[in-house]
């Protein structure tokens, strides 16, 4: 630091560091706090985990020399939350440094005007990152506190800048409930946006020079959660207002004497972004709409319509994501592509090498791989072409980071459960173009759906199914549907729930807390339950879950 | 005096159909251990797959001998102008050459011409009667060769196997033997292409297995003929015979036929088979 204390205007390399391993430190009491911020009480993908591994990684890299520039730090910093990234947070996380490297690329050192800038950058790369964003994550969060940065710009020291911006972050935190409907039902914020506020309020107790704390951060009261949560916020409302969702739609409105402003009026009041030209015979019409179904009925109530074309943006968003990845893909060879999938407990590794994968990434639930793991098992497959199945939400994210760096033909088919994982690997046909091959795959996962059975970590109230701490619940489709005291029973009741009938055929993958025994009684209890459903049992071997179901 | 057509007994011809277009067949022999059958003669369908239940050994079989075909084109010539035999395809079987072989030494004097339907089961038995209708409106020899070889571009296979065991055991697996085996069940779907039998998809289940074939049939148009076959179950089926009745000409159903032994020992029981042939274009 160049000032004296709080005063701290211009932060040169090693201030960068300084402040980032102030916000890890920060961060490290509470990573056990946001695990336990989870939508479901199950030991799935830790956000405070992952996002404290990134940081790690990302400080780990950071340039040291002496008399750095902050330049050299953010980029090292960039390049080392690349490579670390685990889980969909700590994808998030390494965007938000990518723009901050992109922010500071000129700095020497910097201060709060340059920092405000590089804090707008972080913001819209992770926005970038996300094929479908969503309000109410961390991008909610990032937006708040970049908008914050950006008008506090004038700030005459780093402290008086990042105040406002840690209050953005906590707010914005609050509001994650009213944004996120599954936030709100599980009654918490979410994990990803208070591990921001947290790792801001990090920056913020490094720059006024005050102590780190070392308690947990607790995550600020939610709005929109409890008596008044059936009300809508001014806050609320103005933050769905910036939303770039919905429809893009374009007509062509034809009759008599059509007032173009009276139009475009209307138009306003049922769609954004609203441009109408033309005269009293033709009007042609482009609005943004959350739902176009009132903008087509209000056309066709004054005219003839005529060229209608309706697009989802979220779509259109991620076709240029998914072109731009496209045009990076290196020539495609003719060699049959490998199959790398992520797998966790000996028999499933099994069951997917014993149909064609050619290689298995340890990791699943409370262990997702990074970035740079996942490059490393994809530079190992014997191909140089790979399509990679992650078999699990939280990792889809990070495998289609490493496509953008891998030198091979990567595909990505985001698998999301082991059992749409081996669904997609039955549609796998080495004789096929790998391309169509990976779009088969694709296509199959929706062929299968998922049951799990396990304990339940935490006291929950979900989707009206009340579950105390230590009960054995059953999760379908990634929803909680069911929760009692016997692994067997809440199977069944999950079977049950699935609408399971004669003709179906259910894997049961049972896991390490399965005694022996057990499944072949589990299978024929479903068999006498079901009567007509085929019932197979593996044994997984997994850890967590007596069950991964596979419904089909 | 008119061209007859000949087949092997691997097309799976229903008996009555083959009578009423008066298309001998010639039989595959099947072994169980030194025990021979001539397929269709001293053995039944079901016979067979009780044996191969009970018998500890795969059965195996062969072709039929030059001698089988020898004789067959002999009895036959008598009273033919030609006569045009369809075999199962070359690449997977010996048959073939023996018909060729076979039309060197035979006695009869008319002009023997051999197809190779690149194809087997019904996928091969519709060649065969594409042929045989061509010959019973009064084609020629060359008339009913062009017959067979344009129905045997128009004719496709799948099969539903239950599992891919007795495939990989009999060895013609051909370039299908990506689908190793495997830790789950699961219900190859295989094809014959271009002579060779290819996987074409798998699926977990029997009820998806036949969605898939009906899926296959639905995209191809409009049929001229389509013939499903089974081994043991012809559970399941009504909907994939409906779908079919819907793209073939009125009047006309799918013939239902059984896969025999030599199919079976390949395929195995519980597996259904899907001909089709497309409409000229």
């Amino acid at each position: 630091m160049t000032e004296q204390l709080g005063t701290t205007t211009r932060c040169d390399g090693g201030d960068l560091r300084a402040m980032f391993a102030a916000a890890a430190e920060v961060f490290r009491h509470n990573v056990g706090l946001l695990n336990r911020l989870n939508v479901f009480p199950v030991p799935d993908g830790d956000t405070g985990t992952n996002m404290y591994l990134t940081l790690t990684d990302t400080l780990s890299q950071a340039a040291e020399d002496e008399g750095v520039s902050a330049r050299e730090v953010a980029a090292s910093m960039a390049r080392g939350a690349l490579w670390g990234a685990k889980g969909n947070s700590g994808v998030i996380l390494s965007q938000f440094f990518k723009g901050l490297a992109a922010g500071l690329e000129d700095a020497d050192d910097f201060g709060p005007a340059e920092f405000a800038h590089a804090l707008g950058l972080a913001r819209d790369f992770a926005y970038k990152a996300v094929g479908q964003p969503r309000e109410g994550t961390m991008l909610t969060v990032l937006r708040y506190t970049a908008d914050a940065a950006l008008e506090a710009e004038d700030s005459p020291d780093m402290a008086a800048l990042l105040a406002p911006v840690s209050e953005a972050a906590r707010r914005a935190v609050a509001l994650t409930p009213t944004m996120l409907p599954v936030l709100r039902q599980a009654g918490v914020v979410d994990a990803g946006g208070h591990g921001i506020l947290v790792i801001l309020e990090g920056l913020r107790t490094w720059a006024a020079q005050e102590t780190l704390a070392e308690e947990e951060l607790p995550p600020p009261e939610a709005v929109g959660i409890g008596e008044d949560a059936g009300t809508v916020s001014d806050e609320f409302l103005e933050a769905v207002e910036e939303e770039e969702f919905g429809y893009c739609t374009q007509l062509l409105i034809e009759g008599e004497g059509l007032d173009s402003d009276g139009v475009r009026e209307r138009m306003n009041e049922m769609a954004r972004s609203t441009v109408v030209i033309g005269d009293a015979a033709a009007l042609k019409v482009h609005v943004h709409a959350e739902d176009p179904g009132p903008v087509i009925s209000f056309a066709v109530s004054i005219g003839t319509l005529s060229q209608v074309k309706i697009e989802s943006m979220d779509e259109q968003h991620r076709e240029f994501y998914a072109d731009r990845r496209e045009q990076a893909t290196p020539a495609v060879s003719d060699a049959p592509a490998a199959i790398v999938a992520v797998a966790r407990g000996a028999g499933i590794e099994a069951v997917f090498r014993s149909i064609g994968a050619a290689g298995i990434l340890a990791g699943g639930d409370t262990m997702n791989p990074s970035v740079g793991e996942i490059l490393e098992a994809v530079e190992a497959a014997p191909s140089d072409s790979v399509i990679f199945l992650p078999n699990n939400a939280n990792i889809v994210q990070a495998a289609r980071q490493a496509v953008d760096i891998t030198e091979k033909s990567m595909h990505v088919v985001p698998s999301t459960s082991i059992p749409q994982g081996v669904a997609a690997m039955l549609e796998f046909n080495p004789h096929k173009p790998t391309t169509e091959s990976a779009v088969d795959m694709e296509q199959a996962l929706s062929n299968v759906r998922t049951g799990e059975v396990c304990l339940a970590v935490r006291q929950v109230e979900l989707n009206g199914v009340a579950v105390e701490e230590g009960q054995v619940i059953g999760i379908l489709d990634r929803e909680l549907v069911a929760a009692g005291e016997a692994p067997r029973d809440v199977l069944i009741a999950l079977l049950e729930r699935a609408e399971v009938e004669e003709g179906h055929l259910v894997t049961l993958y049972y896991g390490d807390p399965t005694p022996e025994g057990e499944a072949e009684q589990a299978a024929a209890a479903v068999e006498a339950a079901i009567p007509g459903a085929e019932v197979e049992i593996v044994d997984g071997g997994q850890p967590y879950y007596h069950y991964v179901v596979s419904i089909e | 005096m008119a061209v007859r057509v000949v087949t092997d007994s691997v097309s799976d011809l229903p008996p009555a159909l083959a009578a009423e277009l008066d298309i001998p067949i010639v039989p595959a022999k099947v072994l169980f251990g030194t025990e021979q059958f001539s397929d269709g003669v001293d053995i039944t369908t079901d016979e067979f797959f009780e044996r191969l239940a009970s018998s500890p050994a795969l059965p195996t079989t062969s072709q039929p001998s030059v001698g089988d075909f020898v004789q067959v084109f002999d009895s036959v010539g008598q009273n033919a102008d030609g006569i045009v035999c369809v075999t199962c395809s070359s690449k997977v079987s010996g048959t073939y050459n023996s018909a060729v072989q076979a039309r060197e030494q035979t006695a009869a004097s008319c002009p023997v011409v051999v197809v190779d339907s690149l194809q087997a089961t019904m996928g091969e038995g519709l060649v065969a009667l594409a042929a045989a209708r061509a010959a019973q409106s009064g084609a020629d020899v060359s008339g009913v060769v062009g017959a067979a070889e344009d129905a045997l571009a128009r004719s496709h296979m799948l099969g539903l196997l239950d599992t891919l065991e007795y495939l990989q055991r009999g060895g013609r697996i051909g370039r299908a033997r990506a689908m190793v085996g495997t830790l789950l069940k699961v219900k190859p779907i295989i094809t014959i292409q271009e002579g060779l039998v290819h996987e074409f998809g798998k699926e977990r289940t029997r009820a998806k297995g036949l969605a898939r074939m009906r899926e296959f049939a639905e995209q191809q148009g409009a049929l001229e003929e389509a013939s499903i076959m089974y081994t043991t179950s012809d559970a399941g089926l009504d909907s994939l015979i409906r779908a079919l009745d819907e793209a073939l000409p009125d009047g006309k159903s799918p013939i239902i036929a059984r896969m025999g032994p030599v199919l079976g020992v390949y395929v195995g029981p519980n597996s259904v088979g899907l001909a089709l042939l497309t409409e000229p274009r």
